[in-house]
């Protein structure tokens, strides 16, 4: 199951079912839609790329999946997220804790950050198992620099004492990783996990992920805005324009024949090594704010195969093939 | 971390020299000859040419400004004009008592400042929070002396609560034991209370910022991520990081502590520095002006160092350690 | 030859009219506006508002310490004297000093932080030492000390709570000149070869106004309760000139007997520091949220 390319269907329950999931944000300027009805799935072990620019969505539809929305502004107003049939949004905070950290993990973008510069990393993974797994302090120490060394943080008994400022920031990254798989989560989520890193230190991180994956086996919900990164892990992807999903393919398919205009544009923008530069195109203009989103489709003011019905009403998702689908007039009617 | 020690050390050393060279110089910029302030009805002219003397103010102003800085140095302040007794035996007896007020406050000023800080950060916006924000605007704008005299108003005339004024009651050394501190403690707490509230209501509103802004921090995310309880989150991650700027700021109220202990001291008659400052005044007693003056200026300094030394030893990302590892 | 160019001074134009529109908004801090305007206009009008004299004594004893009542509405003292008179022109007292003070201490401050952020090296340190030193002492005992060795005057007081004051001033402005001297516009200047004096006079100092400006405004209060404890402790303002500090410490005696006396002069400090307080965090938010944030 972990190779399969055509993750969805078959009639394998998935691990993670995610149905209309409105996040809004309260601001003094208005209403923020940032997550607006969002749906897909994660099945067991999969690997699903979450892409768009930033600033669509695909942050906040993670920290909506873990529940960790600040709140105020911030607040979940609809649909479900189902981990193994459980809806994640309907149970007590004191259940969702138990889910935090131990069945579903995160890792944040910013490792600079992303740890606490008072605590030692070895005493912060330590923390996480000690929580959910009621081990006493010898052992779960033990376990922790034992994940120090799966990540392969060289050293790990002599770095379990070290502070975050004390390590380069591949290393806390690695930290944070191992933080968040030391309960064996059946889910990963990675924000952007690479992105804050230099480049050559950004592929050891996605090796190492692509490694531990492997390994553990866990189903990963990888956020990023970089198409390489997503070409190199995911299995599924879906593209998020706006608050919404525009675009849900499996990974060779997508690449192959993109079916959303916007799909096409991020394409575009990946340079490749045998064209030209002058060809890498970015997409004209921007992500427009949550606060005033045009009339119709949400991408409708940036698109160059813009129709007039597109400023008028939103499109649905159109079915363009097996697990194939777009929010776009021009795949009305052809899908299978 | 000796290095550290040492290089603050010198530091606040040199903030001494300056602190009596401003004092020596303000004696010397008054106008008029400086000897002429010591002339007192009740001194004999024989009296005022031996402090001239030992002031050695009949020197070059070089000269006496070495001699005041060895002698101050070595803790000899002269004699009190007032009473007639060394400065020195007269500081020995108020400095303790001003410290056992100073560190009462002190501790007000910590844990409620703290405490109302913290929850006003945790419940922001909530009625606790605004009522919170609105009494610390209040308290902080209080005249500390008005607010004594309503404190005696209310606890001790009208409610017979507290007693007023002074350290203890009288004859209360018969007591002994528990009686006696029970006594001591009555009398601390309106003067305590008054000079320490001001500047909770301070740090509460510093400790509200200082914990919104951790708040926000992406390893708070990430300690909610691993499932921590929010309590923890707060109690532990959180606080951790805000309260270590508190350590600089304990040493920075110093000065505002002791300057209020000045009209503290003074209403309820509490036989400190403060008070022994203003009877000086009220008595042109110089040498005893002098002598507080920089006695307290010392006290903050070394309250500052104190400061510094326990913010590098709190904060792990100060490395003024030769060796590895911070700690 | 200057470095501001009209766009700069449009763009320093619409920072002032949003901070403005901040500060509107913000209820607090017009509440802070109207009372600190409403105490100006009562000091200035005190002759038109106050019923009675706040100096000549009334018909003792007929008149000691009555309590508040249409005649008096609070109350009168020990020499008769009718309390909310006093209280007005009271104002006088605490406006004037503590506006003066804080105007001495800033133009103080400014001038020597700005030495200091400006020259830096051996300049700044020695100055910044000094700063130290002076910030070590409790500013009522410095106060205290120069006060007994002077003789006491108004201006004697103003002058003191001004030279006494500039210290903290003198730390924001050499922090703020440290940060803006590392700017293109003052490097421009540089280049150009125009002098010390003029590249902190022309460009610095009017970079930091705001900030200091909102410093002054939050100090104000401060100087106030400083100004009525000195009154308090019978070092300030001298009788029978009426100042709040004083009516205070007059009403100690009474305090069961006549609590007017004491209590409504604490009340109008409150009120006024308050007022101060609220429009320094007012204009803070408005006009510079990250700067104290």
């Amino acid at each position: 199951m972990m190779e399969g390319n055509d993750g969805i269907g078959e009639g394998m329950a998935p691990l993670l079912e995610i149905d209309g999931l409105k996040t809004v944000f309260y601001t003094d300027e208005g209403v923020a839609r940032a997550v607006d009805g969002v749906s897909f799935s994660i099945n067991p072990g999969e690997t699903i790329g979450l892409v768009g620019e930033s600033g669509c969505g695909k942050s906040v539809t993670a920290l909506s999946i873990m529940r960790l929305v600040p709140d105020p502004p911030g607040r979940i107003e609809g649909g479900s997220v189902l981990l193994d049939g459980r809806d994640l949004l309907a149970i007590s905070e004191k259940e969702m804790r138990k889910v935090r950290g131990n069945e579903i993990s995160i890792v944040f973008q910013e490792p600079l950050t992303s740890l606490n510069p008072v605590f030692t990393c070895g005493e912060q993974v330590r923390e996480a198992i000690g929580l959910h797994q009621k081990l006493g302090r010898r052992e779960s120490k033990e376990q922790a620099i034992e994940m120090l060394r799966l990540v392969r943080i060289p050293d790990p008994e002599k770095r379990y004492g070290n502070y975050p400022h004390q390590m380069s920031g591949g290393m806390r990254q690695r930290v944070m990783i191992a933080m968040a798989l030391s309960c064996q989560p059946k889910l990963l989520i990675a924000d952007e996990p690479s992105t804050a890193l230099d480049v050559s230190v950004q592929a050891q991180i996605i090796e190492l992920l692509l490694e531990l994956r492997e390994q553990l086996g866990m189903a990963v919900l990888l956020i990023t805005h970089d198409l390489a990164v997503v070409a190199q892990m995911a299995e599924r992807v879906v593209v998020m324009y706006a608050g919404v999903v525009v675009e849900e393919a499996p990974l060779g398919r997508l690449f192959a024949h993109p079916a959303h205009p916007y799909t096409d544009g991020l394409l575009a923008s990946i340079p490749k090594v045998d064209a030209p530069v002058e060809r890498l195109s970015a997409i004209p203009g921007t992500v427009p704010d949550p606060l005033r989103l045009p009339p119709g489709c949400r991408f409708s003011d940036r698109c160059p195969k813009r129709m007039d019905k597109c400023s008028v009403t939103e499109p649905g998702m159109f079915a363009v093939a097996e697990g194939h689908r777009s929010r776009c007039y021009l795949c009305e009617g052809s899908g299978p | 971390m000796l290095a550290f020690v040492c290089k603050r050390l010198l530091q606040s050393l040199l903030l001494v020299v300056i602190v009596l060279t401003v004092t020596f110089f303000l004696l010397h910029l008054a106008p008029g000859d400086p000897m002429a302030r010591y002339f007192h009805p009740e001194i004999a002219p024989e009296t005022i040419e031996l402090i001239r003397e030992r002031l050695g103010l009949d020197r070059p102003v070089v000269e006496q400004y070495f001699k005041w800085m060895g002698s101050f140095i070595r803790g000899d302040f002269g004699m009190s004009l007032q009473y007639n007794r060394p400065v020195r035996s007269l500081l020995a007896e108020a400095i303790p008592n001003t410290l056992r007020l100073t560190v009462a406050a002190l501790i007000l000023h910590i844990v409620l400042g703290i405490l109302l800080g913290v929850i006003s950060a945790v419940k922001r916006y909530s009625p606790f929070d605004r009522v919170n924000t609105v009494t610390a605007l209040f308290v902080y704008s209080i005249p500390s002396f008005w607010l004594a005299l309503m404190m005696i108003m209310i606890f001790s005339l009208k409610l017979g609560l507290l007693p007023s004024s002074h350290m203890q009651s009288i004859g209360a050394g018969e007591l002994g034991g528990w009686a006696l501190a029970l006594d001591r403690l009555r009398h601390l707490v309106l003067p305590a209370f008054v000079l320490g509230v001001a500047s909770a209501a301070g740090m509460a509103r510093y400790m509200r910022g200082s914990m919104l802004d951790v708040l926000r921090e992406d390893y708070i995310q990430t300690a909610r991520a691993k499932g921590l309880p929010e309590g923890k989150v707060v109690l532990k991650h959180a606080l951790k990081n805000a309260a270590i700027p508190i350590v600089t700021l304990i040493g920075l109220s110093l000065p505002f502590l002791l300057g209020g202990a000045v009209v503290t001291e003074k209403i309820f008659s509490w036989p400190g520095m403060g008070r022994l400052t203003v009877d000086a005044i009220y008595a042109r007693d110089y040498p005893v002006v002098l002598a507080t003056n920089f006695v307290v200026a010392v006290i903050v300094i070394l309250g500052n160092l104190l400061a510094d030394i326990g913010y590098a030893l709190l904060d792990p990302r100060i490395t003024v350690t030769g060796r590895k590892g911070g700690r | 030859m200057t470095a501001q160019t009209p766009q700069d001074q449009a763009q320093a134009r619409s920072l002032w009219s949003a901070g403005w529109a901040r500060f509107r908004k913000n209820r607090l801090a017009m509440t802070g506006a109207v009372i600190v305007v409403a105490l100006y206009l009562a000091a200035i009008l005190a002759p038109l508002i106050a019923p009675h004299d706040p100096i000549e004594h009334g018909e003792v004893p007929r008149m000691r310490y009555l309590s508040p009542g249409s005649a008096h509405p609070l109350g009168t003292d020990k020499f008769g004297r009718d309390v909310l008179s006093r209280i007005i022109y009271g104002s006088r007292i605490s406006l004037t000093i503590s506006f003066l003070a804080v105007a001495i201490s800033v133009v103080l401050g400014s001038l020597v932080g700005a030495a200091a952020g400006y020259f830096g090296g051996i300049v700044d340190s020695v100055i910044m030492r000094f700063v130290d030193a002076l910030m070590a002492i409790p500013r009522l005992f410095l106060l205290l000390t120069c006060i007994a060795l002077f003789s006491r005057s108004v201006w004697l007081i103003i002058l003191l709570l001004g030279a006494t004051g500039w210290m903290a001033t003198a730390r924001l402005v050499r922090g703020q000149v440290l940060s803006l001297r590392e700017q293109d516009f003052v490097k421009a200047a540089e280049a150009l070869g125009a002098g010390g004096r003029r590249i902190v006079l022309r460009h610095l100092l009017p970079n930091t106004l705001t900030v200091v400006i909102v410093a002054a405004t939050l100090r104000i209060g401060g100087i106030i309760l400083t100004e009525a404890a000195l009154s308090f402790l019978g070092l300030g303002v001298q009788p029978p000139t009426p100042s709040w500090g004083q009516m205070i410490f007059e009403g100690r005696e009474v305090l069961l007997g006549a609590w007017w006396v004491s209590t409504f002069p604490g009340l109008a400090i409150v009120v006024t520091v308050i007022g101060y307080n609220l429009l320094g965090d007012g204009l803070r938010d408005a006009f510079d949220p990250k700067q104290f944030a």
